[in-house]
């Protein structure tokens, strides 16, 4: 096969724009990375796309129509509906190893859900939000702000359902500005306050879609961030919009995810400019991003740590991964930390560091192993209040892959040079000797063999 | 330590985290030897309602505030002529009798936080003006362990690991149990590559990952040879957190040159529903406790032990109209060991009379009682790790 030799620097500025737009390396980006310039491969893939959930699993709610709160499951239904949940984590995290050109729509959607964190205890419930973050993943971030604060999920979540004229509930308006808009310093407590008031009202019917309950709206006037009127909650958001601590604040959220943890206030500033200047229109900050000089400075590649979610996702682009069931998927994402549909509080996964401590980096270390082996992986669930008392081990991983996509991709290099070659495309940093010597490299198993040790470098946990 | 000097000192160190252990190791200070004090941090998280824990039954305010959710004199365990614990609390009534118990009333700081978040970072990092991003115990950690080879000597029972066991240089551990440890180290090559790494470290971010493998590595053999093998004969819960203190029990009675555990119990964020789901809570909590404090005195082990009990912040007087409360601001804290200096109820409990925006006033700032913890528990200088805090408490 052929290698075309391109300069070395358009490589690693593609390959770290397909580790950080995307989910590392499979074989379709290898190959991308071999024929396209950097500046093909930005057009082709920062594209609005709009493509619907390919939900086809139909993860029916079996409690769709009972009464929404936690309290009234028993914990029998409780663990039926969790297996109704871990049909939809399996099946997005199976559309986002399987995204090609929507791959940053996957990935945005992804990153949405982190900073819209929030707890779906029913199927429906996580559908439906899915289906909004990313629907208006790449769309506009008022839009986007105001469909979710609509989303039966959130309101249970945030407790707005009991948000009443007379008898406010500030969490959702809390979590509003604290988390998604202005953060901490950037409102008063009378902010909290009259904007619940605002909010009031707002709530699911039996059948889990919005309603707004108008004899539960507080249709009084409010004070709020300097302004006065009858605001609902709409107006309070774009009250909140309006405010430059807004726009800043969500700069400095894609900068952290996509570029560094150390903030960087001009270039936050520039996306921050971006999003105004756009009326909040998020594609054009990530065009902006993605042909920055600071997204693609020296000490940006290698130094993220991928979340578990980025992690599964990578590998499974790269063996052409499936999880046979749901379940087991779901236990690996509780292992290694993060549980999609499940973040540890509104605030969502802090990231970074906090990934890795001694108990998820062995199991980082060993995933490759896991699948190759079939082992049974010994790990109890932490499963979230109601069924806290339930201590289930985990089965065994099942899994299909296909190593022969990837390994096609290499036929033609000698097998002295296979390691680097490999090595140079799937992580995103230099890495130590694999320690193979002659005789194991003329062995048949070799380049699988190869593969499976780069997976297990600490290394290859770095993005 | 000048407090602006130490805030600048851990703001720099934890922003350059690139732990620096291949030169730490040259380091000196050690912890003690095992056979001293332990120290056990239980961490209620979701803010746990103080109020509904001791019930002041004869005071007309709290029915007046608490006219569903609020819990009737017969139900309560009296203590004294004014007071009832949770009739889910029976461990702590035992133990106060035992004169194994403190609580502290009205522990907080000034300008209370009511985001989850940021109070639990305040609490666990000890700073309440300042955003750091180290632990109180992390930094106690850096400085008298900074010669540690290994991690265990601070251990978090679960998954992860809280900021409260981060230091600037020293990380606490997170497990399950040594057993599953020892599983996950099982591999040739990390193994090897473990050996040499440690002799050229390259960058950044794949050092602390490296660090992080050797460590387990090295720890997993440590305490699978140490407490691989002790089993506790008493009946724990069978929650996670029962089997997690469960744990602690046979680490602490194999004799682990452990100092300090760490472990957490979530789900009291109750804004709705209080009652059940608080009360089925704090029955997991007590009957987990009961037997821990049982083990350790059969064992010798109660009179060197502290237990410490916290929460971000408690719950708003008032209840809420969803048969709940929203967050509030001061809240109790409960210590437990053999050898308490003042044992009972530290101070008196609120009044409800002078609310500050319908909440609990603050009285005793908790980093009084952390550096009570870390000057006559844990024998070490407080300033160096909490930097200038009000005067400490007397309870230990």
């Amino acid at each position: 096969m052929n290698i075309i030799l391109v300069p070395v620097k358009s490589v690693d500025r593609t390959k770290h724009f397909f580790f950080r737009a995307g989910f590392g390396t499979g074989p379709a980006e290898i190959r991308s990375m071999r024929s396209m310039s950097h500046d093909e491969i930005l057009h082709k893939y920062i594209v609005p796309k709009t493509s619907e959930s390919t939900v086809d699993a139909d993860p029916k709610s079996q409690y769709a129509k009972a009464p929404m709160t936690y309290a009234t499951m028993s914990s029998q239904s409780y663990d039926v509906e969790t297996r109704a949940v871990d049909m939809v984590r399996h099946q997005w995290i199976h559309d986002m190893a399987s995204s090609d050109g929507n791959l940053l729509q996957e990935k945005m959607t992804f990153f949405w859900h982190n900073h819209f964190a929030c707890q779906c205890p029913l199927a429906s419930l996580a559908d439906q939000y899915l289906q909004t973050i990313r629907k208006h993943a790449l769309g506009n971030y008022r839009v986007l702000l105001k469909e979710v604060s609509k989303t039966p999920a959130m309101l249970l979540f945030l407790n707005n359902q009991q948000n009443r004229k007379d008898r406010p509930n500030e969490n959702f308006a809390r979590e509003l500005m604290e988390l998604f808009t202005l953060g901490v310093g950037n409102y008063s407590e009378t902010d909290i306050k009259e904007a619940a008031r605002a909010f009031t009202g707002w709530s699911a019917d039996d059948q889990l879609q919005f309603v707004f309950r108008s004899q539960s709206h507080d249709f009084g006037e409010k004070h709020f961030l300097g302004q006065s009127g009858r605001f609902d909650g709409e107006e309070i958001i774009d009250i909140i919009l309006e405010q430059r601590g807004a726009s800043l604040f969500i700069a400095e959220r894609i900068y952290e995810f996509f570029v560094s943890r150390d903030p960087d206030a001009q270039a936050i500033n520039y996306l921050a400019d971006l999003l105004v200047d756009h009326d909040y229109e998020i594609l054009p900050v990530l065009e902006g991003l993605f042909g920055s000089a600071f997204f693609y400075d020296d000490k940006v590649p290698g130094r993220r740590i991928k979340s578990p979610i980025e992690l599964i996702v990578n590998v499974m682009r790269l063996l052409d991964l499936s999880f046979e069931h749901a379940e087991s998927l779901s236990y690996l994402q509780t292992a290694l930390g993060q549980q999609l549909f499940n973040p540890p509080n509104v605030a969502g996964w802090p990231g970074g560091r906090s990934w890795i401590n001694n108990a998820t980096m062995m199991i980082r270390l060993n995933f490759a192993g896991y699948l190759k082996n079939g082992e049974r992986f010994d790990h109890v669930t932490t499963a979230p209040l109601e069924s806290m008392q339930t201590n289930r081990s985990i089965q065994k991983i099942d899994v299909k892959y296909n190593i022969e996509p990837v390994l096609e991709l290499y036929g033609g290099v000698p097998y002295e040079n296979l390691e680097n070659e490999m090595k140079s495309t799937m992580l995103a940093l230099e890495a130590p000797d694999l320690q193979f010597n002659r005789r194991e490299m003329k062995q048949y198993n070799f380049s699988e063999d190869l593969m499976m040790r780069i997976l297990s470098l600490p290394e290859f946990q770095l993005s | 330590m000048d407090r602006r000097k130490f805030i600048q000192r851990s703001l720099l160190a934890s922003s350059s985290w690139m732990v620096p252990y291949f030169i730490s190791k040259a380091a000196h200070r050690t912890l003690p030897p095992s056979g001293r004090q332990t120290l056990i941090v239980i961490q209620l998280s979701g803010g746990n309602d103080g109020l509904n824990c001791l019930i002041p039954f004869r005071n007309d305010l709290y029915y007046k505030y608490r006219p569903s959710i609020g819990i009737k004199k017969e139900a309560t365990i009296q203590i004294t002529d004014e007071l009832g614990l949770n009739p889910s609390l029976k461990a702590l009534a035992y133990l106060y009798d035992q004169g194994d118990l403190t609580i502290v009333n009205n522990v907080g700081y000034p300008n209370p936080d009511r985001s989850h978040f940021r109070s639990m970072d305040i609490w666990q990092t000890g700073f309440v003006d300042d955003e750091v991003s180290t632990g109180w115990l992390g930094r106690y950690l850096d400085s008298e362990c900074s010669g540690c080879h290994h991690s265990y000597h601070a251990i978090e029972i679960g998954d992860e690991l809280s900021l409260t066991l981060k230091g600037m240089e020293r990380d606490g551990f997170a497990m399950r149990g040594p057993k599953k440890l020892q599983q996950a180290i099982e591999n040739k090559f990390l193994l090897k590559l473990g050996k040499e790494h440690a002799r050229t470290p390259t960058h950044h971010t794949v050092d602390y990952l490296y660090k992080t493998m050797i460590e387990v590595q090295e720890s997993a053999q440590y305490l699978t040879q140490k407490a691989g093998k002790v089993k506790s004969t008493l009946q724990y819960p069978n929650s996670n957190f029962g089997q997690g203190l469960k744990q602690i029990a046979e680490l602490m009675i194999a004799g682990t040159e452990t100092s300090i555990y760490y472990i957490s119990l979530p789900g009291f964020d109750t804004h709705t529903y209080q009652k059940a789901r608080q009360e089925r809570l704090l029955s997991m909590y007590s009957e987990g406790v009961y037997t821990l404090v049982k083990d350790l005195k059969s064992h010798g082990l109660f009179d060197s032990t502290l237990i410490m009990t916290f929460s971000e912040f408690g719950r708003r007087v008032e209840e809420n109209g969803s048969l709940g409360t929203d967050h509030g601001t001061a809240n109790q804290l409960w210590m437990m060991s053999g050898s308490l200096k003042q044992s009972g109820l530290y101070n008196p409990i609120s009044d409800l009379t002078t609310l500050d925006q319908g909440d609990l006033k603050y009285e005793i700032d908790f980093r009084s009682i952390y550096a009570n913890v870390l000057e006559d528990w844990l024998d070490t200088n407080t300033s160096s790790i909490l930097g200038d805090v009000p005067k400490k408490t007397m309870i230990i």
